[in-house]
This record gives C-alpha cells, structure tokens and sequence, in this order.
C-alpha cells in the first residue's frame, strides 16, 4: 500500500488526466456547433459559446490542478521524493524469509504428525 | 526531469492548445461579410481553398491534439515522480529478528535436530 | 547715401576692416568634414541642418558666428536663411495669409509688394522699428516666434535701403540688416560663404553618387532582364561583377494579363472554398472524435494500471524502469529477488515485469529469466520446488519404501485456473510466490554443488533435478521437482506417513541454513566490501550440518556398541559417561573479547541471528569418559572424544589415564575397526595392570600374614 499522501496525489493526478481527454470532446463539439453555424443554422449560437465557455474553463482548471501538483512535488522533493533516480536495493528480504521458516517450524514442532 | 522544466512544458502545452484552437476556428472563416481585416483569407483557386482546408485539418487538429497529449506525459511525469522515487520510510521492522526469537529460535533448532536425528 | 553705401558694398564687397562680424572669419581648410562642419572659433557655425538650398549671404554666416558670443546681433534671416525649403514654404504660405499657394509667387509680385510696404511704411518711425526688435539683446538663439519673425521679414524688405540711415542705434544692425538682403531676388549678388560652398558642393556630390549608385542599378536591371531575350546587348550593358555572379537569363519577367474572374467564376469559388471549409470542420471533428475515444480507452487501462500498483506495491518495494525486449515498450518491473539480500546466485536476476494483461484486466508479474520466457517448457522449468523424500530401508527385501514425504508449502499450490480469485490477482501474492520459486531454485543449485564434495559420504548427485543421501538405514532423497509433475499433482491425495514430519523438517532446516549463508555474506559485505561471488563447496553448508549430525548420531551409537562389546563386556565394574560438547563453551573467552568490539547496528544484528545458528553450525563434539576402577578408589580413565571435523567424517581421540592420571595413551584413529583393536589393548593392559595391583596386594597380605 502506498502511503495516503501519494495516493491522494495519485488521484488528483486522475482527475486531471480525465479533464484533459474532456477538453478533446468539448473542441470536437465546439468543431461540430462551429460547423452547423457556419451552414446556417443559427439556433446552435447558445451551445457554441457554451462549449466554448466549458473547453477554456476546463483547460483552466486543468493546468492550475497540474501547477499545483508539480508545486506540491517540489514542496515534497526532500522529504518523500529523491530528486534524482537511485538503484533502491530490495533490503530485508533474508530477515523475511527467515521468519517464514520459523513460523513453520513453530508449526510443526508443535503438530504431532 | 526537474521541476523547472515541467513548469516550462504546462506553459508551452497550454499555450499551444489555446493558440492553436484558435487558429481553427479563424482558418475556417468563410464569411464573406468580413471586412477587409487581415482575417479575411482571399481563396483565388480550387488548389489554394483546398490546401488551406486540408492544412487547417491537419495541422491545428493535430497539433490541438498533441498539445493535450503533451500535458498527459506531463502528469505521467509527476506520477511516475511520485512513485518510483520514493523514500522508503524508515520502520524498526527492518531491526531483524530480535533477542527473544532468537532465543526462541534455538530452542526451536535443538528440537528439530533432535526430531530429524532422533529416530535413528 | 545708405543707396550709395548699398551700390558700393555691392561693388566693393565689405569693408573687412570695419565689420565686426569678420573677425569671426572662419578658417578655411582644404578638406571639409562629412557633416560639412568648418571649424571656426567658436565652433557653431554651421551645425544647423545639412541641406542649405538657398544661396546665404557671407553676412548672415558671419552673423550666426557672431550672435552665438556677441549677440548684439540678431538677424532673423540668418534662421531663415538656414531653413530648408520644406520648412520654408509653408512659413511663407502662413505669412501671405489664407488663400495664397506657394506656386503664385512671382518677381513681379513680390517687387510689387515690396514697394507698396515701402510706401506704407516710410512714415513710420524709427522707434516702432525699435520695437519691433525687442530681443536683439537676447543671449539665446532660439528661433524666433514666427508672428515676430514674419513681420520681420516683411518690414524689412520694405525697409531696406530707406531706413538704413535712419537705423542709427546700432549701427553694426544697420548694416547687417541693410546687407542682409534676402536671395529670392535674382539680380542681387550672391555671396557664399566658402564653407557653404565646401557643403553645398559635398552635398551635391553625394546626391550625384546616389544617382550614379540608383541608375547603375535599374541598368543591371534591365540588363539582366535583356539577358533573357537579347543575350548579346545584355552581355555588353552587365557589369562584370553581375557577369560572375548571376548567370545570363535567370531574370525574366512577362506580362500577365489580369484575368478578372467573371461573377461567375467568383462565385463558384466562393462555393468551392466554403464547401471545403465546411468539410475540413467535418474531417477535424472526426479527427478529434476519435483522438477522443482511443486517449479515453488508455487513459482507462493507464489509471487501472496505476491504481493497482498503487494499492499493491509498497515502499519497500523495489520499483523501476524497465524496456521489455519483447514487445518493445518501456514498462516497470520489480526486483523480488534476494539480490540484495545476500544471495550470490547469478543465474537468475529476480526481477519481474509489471505487465497489464488486457485480456484478464489483471496485473501480471513476468519474471525474466535468461533468455526469453515462453510458456511450455519455460514455465515448468521455472515453476519448480524442493521435495524431499525419505526411504526406510527394510532389511529384509533388501529394497527401500516410501515412509515420508514433505509437503508442498501453500504458496506453490496457485492454480491460475483456481475458483478463488484473491490468490492469482493479487500482486503480492504473485510476487511472494515468485520468491518462493527463485529461493528453491538457489537452494538446489548450492546444494548441488556442497553435495558434489561429498561423495564419501553416501551423497550422490544423480541427475540435476536429485540428490540422494545414503545412510544406514534410510535413504533421504532431494528432489528438485516442477509443479506438473504427476507425482506432486498425485501427492494430495496419498495419506500421511510416518516420517513426513521429519521430512519437512529437514526441508525447513535446509532453507533457514540458506538464509544463514545470505546473511553471512551481507555480514562479509558490509565489514570488508568484498564480496565473495562464487562460493567454494566447503563454504556451503546446507546439507552438511544435518547429515553431519545424523552421522554424529550413528556413530555414537557405534561407538556405544563398541564400548559396551569390548569394555563393559569384560569389565563389569566400568562406567560409561556420555557427554555432548558444545563448541560454544570453548570459546568462553574469545566471545567476551569479541563483543568488547564496536559494531554497527546492523552488523551485530546479523552476528546476533547468525549465532543463533550456532547449534547447528558447530562440529558435533561427543565425550566418552569410561571409568575403569582399581583399587583404592582410584580408577584409571578412558577419554575418548569423538568429532566431525568435516560434519559427516569421524574423528576419535582416545587418551588413557591410568589411576594416577598420568596419560599412558594418546592416539587418534579414524576407523571403528582401529578403535575396537584398541580398546581391546586397553582393556587387556588395563586387565594386566589390576592383576598385577591384586597380585601385589595379595603377596603384601601375605607378608602381612
């Protein structure tokens, strides 16, 4: 398990990819209104400035979320973060396997097979 | 990738989404009641209304779609930031076996030996 | 007489002695300065504006030198004089007033004008001349205010000759001013001072070049242009340099006629362009509709794969980049191995690619191994484990039966097609069985190669999947066996025997002693940094600490045959004492010295859990005491010590103490048989001994007697 922290990062992280791929619905829907307006038909003028209003808002909030994560990633680059890539050597495995046998061995010992 | 950078990129990505949206949306201008402005692009041939359409296509689009695709390598950046670079936290479970399992542990061994040779 | 004075200045030019003005004559040097400055003394004459297109008197230079220092003098036509034309004209046009164009300007008019001022104004007093020269005084010389200066100009010229004389309050003005008839007349003589001159001729010259400079261009021009049709008259009209550099004929120009679209044309144009517009916006919408779709669909798989990692994958594990050779693509991968933690086996790396398998939507660990891994063979390969098998030897057929069998642990029992789905999905499951599997694999590759040195002692190394021990009455046999073995699929269902038990005793024992090695070369890493890749068989103790004290055992029970044969049998009295010998209590006083050593933290955890192995890491050490009793309670002793010092060899000291304590034999044998022969000498010299004590006592009791 990842520690709370990261995984709230991670989720917000999410959030912002999800918002980014709906700023590609909003332009091919812009695209499509922008299209039928240009054929004449007026009565999708409300939607247009709609999905206009909604791509530039999303894309906002989009990039002020992802801002604020590579803030935060700064924030955080001493403490849980390395600033650099390290080779992690995987570390206690021996003590682990060591106390799986003797958990067997307890088990045994005491079974009267 | 430091941190610097990836400031740099957002900036540009956004940038280059919002620009290049708009240059869609102004390529695509067929409206003759436009008045003489820069905006107006004079079509004098089959070749150049073409190309300017197909250029519009090609260009903005994809470029309006790598501009966001830019900003999802961006947030991969930051996740795979966060999770392969962590500092693994310091717990006393790496202590080892302590002293009384030890002891434990012993006892343990003198039974099994004796087990394992005893039915000789 | 001011006419008078007029027609000789005219004639004779100015009086140098008497103006003022020409002590300021400026020097004059051959070679003029770019900016058309001539150096004077005071320096400022002629910084004004470079293009002079009237003709200046030498007086109103003069003057501009003087005022600047004196400024007694105030002439406006020395401004105006220096005013270009451009700049001229409309001061002109506001002076005539509204209505008036420069064009009408003409000599008749102008000389008509001047004498009807000159009428109107010579009854006007010499004071409102005055006046009209406020700032003669003035230090500064700035332009005048045009209103001031326009009258000015207009006075003047009527006042020109008449009012000379009457001018007497200065009379370096009078002059001046009398003298400083504007040039728009053609008949008055013209003075150019020489610096103007110097200018003006610079001035043109320049002009000229420019004009060469512009002209020699349109001829390459249109040489150049020629070249196309008529190369010969080209040729001879191109300068050389143009010859060099462009090649004849590359210029060539036509008349277009302009085509102006009909309506018609125009309007289907129009059409053309709106209907591929109107397209385009369709195609982009596509575009982006599906752009939409594909990014939504990875975007998926991308946050699931995330996910799962997230909730699976902890600090402590180690997490990295990988690039998986097979398909190519950067993916991550997970070190499970014990790399790290000890482990020196070289043949498997232990680290596992995090793949997302699309069509289970799971997360799957891949492990690599050397080469490529492809299901079949490889897989069975990998999926392998340590079973150990113990035969009880039946004396009487002389054959050997299965009388235990050790278990297989749970974690090798994961059936991908298994119902329950917590045990295959999760990730940690996997990756604690792919832990379990590379251990059992290094485990039988070290014990292999400790059993290759073995072969004295009844170990055999039969193929590369078993190893048989051979004892006395039992056979223990190490197989290295993959899971689709049918006798492992087959074991669930057979009951459980007798010696299972002792079986899977063994196999625990055997991976706690592995895990004994790892944490010992952690401890040589970390104390020396060296680290000793390949282990020589007598470093590897696995199999031999167990059978080591398994033939310890046997061999006591020889010897205590042995003992009993050949000492008890003949010496009733004799007594046996057994005694096990731990190493540890020789060391006593080494160990205090070892922990008077500082250590790391981490160091001495690892001694403290290695020692805790000491039990069976040590050379089993047994004691015989046999005492052999005599007379007068004492007793002479048999000490025989029996050792492994290679686990599984036996080594037998026997000393014998006579009833003094003094040593009379001391000797080390490595045969049971060699021991028997010597007891037997013992016993006989020992029999020989009490005899002759008897033999002794019974002559001193008949002494006595």
């Amino acid at each position: 398990m990842q520690s709370e922290y990261v995984q709230e990062r991670l989720a917000s992280l999410n959030k912002v990819d999800d918002k980014l791929c709906s700023l590609l619905k909003e332009v091919s829907q812009m695209v499509y209104t922008f299209s039928e307006l240009k054929r004449g038909n007026e009565t999708l003028k409300p939607n247009f400035n709609e999905h206009i209003k909604e791509f530039f808002d999303t894309l906002d909030s989009a990039t002020s979320s992802l801002h604020k994560e590579i803030e935060l990633l700064d924030e955080n680059t001493g403490t849980r973060v390395l600033p650099i890539n390290v080779n992690k050597k995987a570390l206690g495995q021996d003590t682990e396997k060591m106390k799986e046998q003797m958990q067997l061995l307890k088990v045994l010992l005491q079974s009267d097979k | 990738m430091s941190n610097q950078v990836l400031y740099e990129r957002l900036g540009q990505s956004t940038e280059l989404i919002s620009t290049k949206l708009i240059e869609l949306i102004k390529y695509s201008s067929v409206d003759e009641t436009l008045e003489e402005n820069e905006d107006k692009f004079q079509e004098n041939s089959k070749i150049t209304s073409a190309t300017t359409s197909i250029l519009m296509v090609n260009n903005q689009t994809t470029q309006l779609i790598k501009g966001i695709q830019d900003l999802l390598v961006l947030s991969r950046t930051i996740r795979e930031k966060w999770l392969l670079n962590q500092i693994p936290e310091e717990t006393t479970e790496q202590e080892g076996i302590d002293k009384q399992e030890l002891d434990n542990l012993k006892e343990l061994l003198k039974k099994t030996m004796n087990e394992i040779v005893g039915q000789e | 007489m001011s006419e008078d004075n007029f027609q000789d200045i005219k004639k004779n030019g100015i009086n140098l002695a008497l103006d003022p003005n020409l002590i300021n004559l400026p020097l004059y040097t051959s070679s003029f300065s770019p900016t058309g400055k001539s150096e004077t003394f005071t320096g400022t004459a002629n910084s004004e504006e470079a293009d002079v297109e009237l003709k200046v008197p030498l007086d109103k230079k003069l003057n501009d030198a003087n005022t600047k220092s004196i400024n007694l003098i105030n002439n406006p036509y020395e401004v105006f004089g220096k005013l270009p034309l451009a700049q001229l004209i409309p001061l002109i046009s506001q002076q005539k007033g509204p209505g008036f164009t420069f064009g009408n300007l003409s000599e008749d008019e102008l000389l008509r004008e001047i004498q009807q001022e000159e009428e109107l104004e010579k009854n006007n007093n010499v004071d409102e001349l005055i006046d009209r020269f406020p700032d003669s005084n003035k230090m500064d010389m700035d332009i005048l205010p045009l209103e001031d200066d326009t009258a000015k100009l207009s006075d003047l010229s009527t006042t020109q000759g008449a009012d000379e004389s009457s001018m007497d309050f200065n009379s370096q003005n009078h002059e001046l001013l009398g003298d400083g008839i504007i040039a728009i007349n053609n008949d008055t003589k013209e003075f150019i001072p020489q610096a103007n001159f110097e200018q003006i001729r610079k001035q043109m010259i320049d002009d000229i070049n420019l004009a060469i400079n512009e002209s020699s261009l349109s001829l390459e021009f249109v040489s150049l242009l020629l070249s196309g049709a008529r190369e010969q008259s080209a040729l001879s009209s191109m300068s050389p340099f143009l010859k060099k550099t462009v090649s004849p004929g590359s210029l060539n120009s036509e008349k277009i006629p302009h085509e102006t679209k009909s309506k018609k044309d125009e309007q289907m144009l129009a059409i053309l362009d709106k209907g591929w517009k109107l397209k385009s916006l369709d195609d982009s919408r596509q575009m982006l509709k599906e752009n939409y779709a594909a990014l939504t669909k990875t975007l998926q798989r991308e946050h699931e794969y995330w996910r799962k990692l997230a909730t699976n994958i902890s600090n402590k594990d180690v997490i990295f980049k990988l690039r998986d050779y097979s398909t190519n693509q950067r993916v991550l991968g997970i070190k499970y191995g014990y790399g790290d933690s000890g482990s020196t086996y070289r043949y498997d790396k232990g680290i596992a690619l995090l793949r997302n398998n699309v069509e289970t939507n799971k997360l799957e660990l891949v492990p690599t191994s050397k080469g490529s891994i492809e299901h079949g063979n490889e897989l069975q390969n990998y999926e392998r484990f340590i079973r150990i098998r113990i035969y009880t030897r039946l004396e009487s057929e002389d054959d050997s039966v299965l009388s235990g069998e050790s278990s297989i642990s749970n974690e090798f029992l994961n059936n991908n097609f298994d119902s329950s789905e917590k045990n295959s999905d999760s990730i940690r499951s996997q990756i604690s069985r792919l832990k379990a599997f590379i251990f059992e694999k290094e485990l039988m590759h070290h014990l292999k190669k400790e059993c290759s040195e073995l072969i004295s002692f009844g170990v055999v190394v039969e193929n590369e999947n078993k190893i048989v021990l051979e004892l006395s009455n039992e056979k223990i046999e190490i197989d290295f066996v993959s899971l689709q073995d049918p006798s492992v699929v087959n074991h669930e269902q057979d009951s459980p025997r007798v010696n299972d038990k002792r079986a899977n005793l063994i196999l625990v024992t055997l991976r706690m002693l592995l895990v004994v090695m790892f944490k010992k070369e952690i401890r040589q890493t970390m104390i020396s940094s060296k680290r000793n890749i390949t282990k020589s068989a007598d470093e590897i103790l696995l199999v031999k600490p167990i059978l080591g004290k398994i033939r310890h055992h046997s061999y006591k029970v020889i010897l205590r045959r042995i003992l009993k044969d050949y000492v008890l049998g003949i010496i009733p009295e004799a007594s046996i004492k057994e005694e096990a010998v731990s190493a540890s209590e020789d060391v006593n006083s080494s160990e205090d010295g070892r922990k008077k050593v500082a250590l790391d933290k981490h160091i001495e955890t690892l001694t403290n859990e290695i020692e805790a192995f000491e039990y069976l890491l040590e050379l089993p050490v047994s004691k015989f005491d046999i005492t052999l009793p005599m007379m007068d309670n004492k007793a002479a002793t048999i000490n025989l010590l029996l050792k492994n010092p290679n686990y599984c060899n036996a080594v037998i000291d026997i000393k014998y103490l006579d009833k003094n304590g003094v040593t009379i034999f001391n000797t080390t044998f490595t045969e049971f048989k060699e021991v028997e022969e010597f007891l037997s000498f013992i016993v006989s010299e020992y029999s020989k001994d009490k005899s002759s004590l008897i033999k002794n006592d019974d002559i001193k009791m008949e002494d006595v007697n």
